[in-house]
């Protein structure tokens, strides 16, 4: 897989978590492998499911908090109130335990889902659906390296941006990507529901591109919705 | 006993590590006022933002400071509610993530518990006795029977006082928060000079209400016109506080006559709370109280405004009675003290 033989990560046995988007995801890789994993659909409710969830995980797969290398977080763009509930528990293990917290992209964290289900030579797109604001979105190489910054785009405006040639789709997002696609080019969807897991989170930053890791603050993409006073 | 207690539920991101002897061992409190100025007010997403920037920093600092690792404490406090729920939700869970991974008892504190038993962390106030709760969130009376004991006696039917404070400060052109800033220019203000309402003076029961007094105030000031000259805004700042002033006392007075009937051997009245940090309200207060035979007791303006050291305290005497929380403790952006006091109408979770 990439990089993991030019670029041997320290990190072999590593907690992830996720709770970007419409659910819950806990995860732990360890001698290579995802060793427990536990994902939850939710739309709200992350901060009371989350740590119990890390504790049946760490249970499952045998180990205690002083085994892991590295917390690792999705550190968005998402649902903000869930990027900081995955990231104050990954903080919070971090700093108990006296371990590195490493951020991971959510949009890094959907294209890595995709790659692995589906290794492709093309281009990665990962979108996600935002309501309000049109799509996050951000390009990635086939190796997994960020090929864009992420950012908030139309749909129209994010095709635009697309190079010629293959390109795997993947997030909530896509269905709108293919919807402004329709005419001239062919992109295609990744299989799957589309939400970022924490097990691809948790790969990352045990096999991953180094280029992935972030540091544990949130990426909002988009300023508090407030008005100053006069 | 040492309890490290995490307070996010407002505009505070604060932590303190205190003992089982009343000694604040470490304790940060880093104010969001900065953030919230230009915008008149506290706005819900930018404080959760700051909260996730500072606190597991704040946290390292203290133990630092303490000396001590996570492994000494006994056990894990932190703000479950009442109060905004993106802030409510870092602290909650870091104080978990903290609490798994050392396996010590997770406390899931109320921050007017918090409030409530901060007294006792600095004095030797045996239970029963009277609290009048007053902050920019919260105004209420109740009789603090014990540890997770309450009974409401009375709450604001609209805005807190300390929302009133601040309201009023904006009209007069005072910067946030209005509370400091009212108190320090009516002391130079003339109380008398304008007649304003004495909110619930005289009613039966012991409720509180702020928004008429305040709309008073907004139209006196509609009607002197443009300009207010720095003599007339220390005038209406003083006559403000009287106002306020008289309303807490009346309310107080009620309280204390309620709470007597329930409880012959009250001695205590205390009043907690960032408003009770102003000096005129409590020297007025504690002439309520020792009228009605109470002797007053409030903390130390530090632990009168959101901190840490009083939900490390209330987590302290929630542990010495095995009050302990679970891991799956859901944020309460409403959280009553009193679950039998029928809610009062537009108060929200200042009830």
């Amino acid at each position: 897989m990439a990089g993991n033989e030019s670029n041997p990560s320290p990190f072999r046995v590593v907690l992830a978590l996720d709770c970007s988007a419409a659910a819950c995801s806990a995860a732990v890789w360890r001698q290579g492998a995802i060793a427990a994993s536990q994902s939850r659909p939710m739309a709200r409710g992350h901060a009371e499911v989350l740590v119990p969830m890390i504790e049946t995980i760490m249970a499952g797969a045998g180990i205690g908090y002083a085994d892991l290398d590295a917390v690792a977080v999705t550190v968005g763009p998402g649902a903000f109130t869930g990027l900081r509930i995955a990231l104050a528990a990954a903080l919070g293990i971090g700093l108990a335990a006296g371990r590195p917290v490493i951020g991971i992209g959510t949009l890094q964290a959907l294209a890595a889902g995709a790659r692995l289900a589906a290794p492709t030579d093309g281009e990665i797109a990962a979108v996600i659906d935002n309501k309000r604001a049109g799509l996050y979105a951000q390009r990635f190489g086939p190796d997994l390296a960020p090929r864009t910054e992420p950012g908030v785009f139309s749909p129209e405006a994010f095709v635009a941006t697309l190079p010629d040639g293959p390109v795997l789709v993947v997030g909530d997002g896509a269905p709108a990507l293919a919807l402004a696609a329709m005419s001239g080019r062919t992109i295609t969807v990744a299989p799957g529901p589309g939400l970022p897991d924490a097990g691809d989170v948790a790969w990352l930053v045990a096999e991953g591109p180094m280029a992935a890791r972030l540091p544990p603050t949130p990426i909002y993409l988009q300023a508090p919705a407030v008005t100053l006073a006069t | 006993m040492l309890v490290l207690g995490l307070e996010t539920s407002c505009d505070e991101t604060a932590v303190a590590i205190v003992d089982g002897d009343r000694r604040i061992r470490a304790e940060r409190v880093r104010s969001q006022e900065d953030d919230h100025r230009p915008y008149g007010g506290i706005v819900p997403e930018i404080a959760a933002r700051r909260h996730i920037d500072h606190l597991d920093r704040l946290i390292a600092a203290s133990l630092r400071e303490a000396g001590l690792a996570v492994t000494d404490l006994d056990g894990i406090a932190a703000t479950a509610g009442p109060g905004l729920i993106g802030g409510l939700a870092v602290g909650l869970t870091m104080g978990k993530a903290l609490a798994a991974v050392s396996r010590r008892p997770f406390l899931a504190v109320n921050h007017l518990e918090g409030h409530a038993l901060s007294v006792r962390l600095v004095a030797d106030v045996p239970f029963p006795y009277l609290l009048l709760l007053v902050s920019g969130g919260h105004s209420q009376l109740l009789i603090v029977a014990g540890v997770g004991r309450y009974r409401r006696l009375g709450t604001t039917l609209d805005d807190a006082v300390g929302e009133a404070f601040d309201k009023v400060a904006k009209l007069i052109g005072l910067g946030y928060p209005g509370g400091p800033a009212i108190e320090r220019l009516a002391g130079s203000g003339d109380p008398e000079r304008y007649k304003l309402p004495r909110p619930m003076a005289g009613r039966p029961g012991c409720d509180l209400s702020f928004s008429g007094l305040k709309t008073a105030v907004r139209h006196l000031v509609a009607g002197l016109g443009a300009s207010l000259d720095d003599r007339v805004r220390a005038d209406i700042a003083a006559s403000f506080q009287a106002a306020v002033a008289d309303s807490l006392a009346d309310r107080t007075r009620a309280a204390i006559a309620v709470a007597r009937a329930a409880h012959p051997g009250l001695a205590t009245l205390v009043v907690a709370g960032g408003v009770a940090a102003n000096l005129a309200l409590r020297r007025r207060l504690a002439l309520v109280a020792d009228s009605g035979g109470l002797a007053l007791v409030a903390p130390p303006q530090a632990l009168c405004t959101d901190n840490g050291a009083m939900i490390a305290w209330a987590g302290i005497e929630r542990l010495r009675l095995r009050l302990v929380d679970g891991l799956d403790f859901a944020p309460r952006p409403r959280w009553p003290l009193d679950p039998h006091a029928a809610p009062a109408a537009g108060a929200g979770v200042k009830a």
